[in-house]
């Protein structure tokens, strides 16, 4: 387990690669492939986060269906004839 | 394919009906594209809130279609009003049904996503064909 507030020197390479310090990338579960985002801060700061997996908004409706309360469809459906028929 | 989406597709995706839930997949891989007339909008709304679906879940649920570029909404526009007028007239079907069924024909759907007998004039006359289940 590593501290909040973990520090540690690391080199530049050859083609600008730095490397993540394997207690952290142990930590957090890092693996090849993983996607990162650099940002540059204005004062030279350079602040490297792992890129939350974004949502599709297909998912967010899949979402809000599963956790919504049991729903009786046909049921609702009967009603909805019912209503419609009721304008012919 | 091109579905488009009578009010009891919407139901059915909140019974967590898995078919249904099967078509959302293929739309969100880009297998399909989905239309939702702004009525069918409307009269789901209406009648999930008056089940008890809470408010929130209605409104994160239609939000993300909004954002979905997979799911179009159709608006009501002059010809979608006459052709819902004319086959309301003809084929002795309620104003919401023919307004479904105009949305479905002008907007060159391949399949209506509903299950309605009131539908079965038009579906002889081939002026659109239904996928339920």
């Amino acid at each position: 387990m590593i501290h909040e507030l973990f520090k540690e020197k690391v080199k530049l390479g050859k083609k600008g690669q730095i490397t993540i310090p394997k207690c952290i990338r142990d930590e957090d579960n890092l693996k090849e492939d993983d996607v990162f985002i650099v940002q540059h801060m204005p004062g030279g700061d350079i602040i490297l986060s792992k890129q939350i997996s974004i949502n599709t908004p297909e998912d967010l409706m899949i979402e809000a269906i599963m956790s919504a309360p049991p729903f009786d469809a046909d049921a609702a459906w009967e009603e909805i004839k019912r209503e419609r028929r009721q304008d012919r | 394919m091109k579905y488009c989406s009578d009010t009891w597709f919407i139901l059915k995706l909140f019974e967590k009906d898995i078919k249904a839930l099967n078509l959302l997949n293929e739309v969100k891989y880009g297998k399909s594209s989905l239309i939702v007339p702004i009525v069918v909008f409307a009269e789901s709304i209406r009648k999930l809130l008056e089940r008890g679906i809470p408010q929130t879940n209605v409104d994160q649920f239609f939000n993300s279609m909004e954002l979905s570029n997979k799911i179009n909404f159709l608006i009501v526009d002059k010809n979608i009003a006459k052709e819902a007028a004319k086959i309301s007239l003809s084929n002795d079907l309620s104003l919401m049904d023919s307004f479904v069924a105009a949305s479905c024909k002008l907007s060159d759907s391949n399949l209506l996503l509903a299950a309605d007998s009131d539908y079965k004039h038009l579906i002889k006359k081939n002026y659109i064909k239904l996928h339920s289940w």
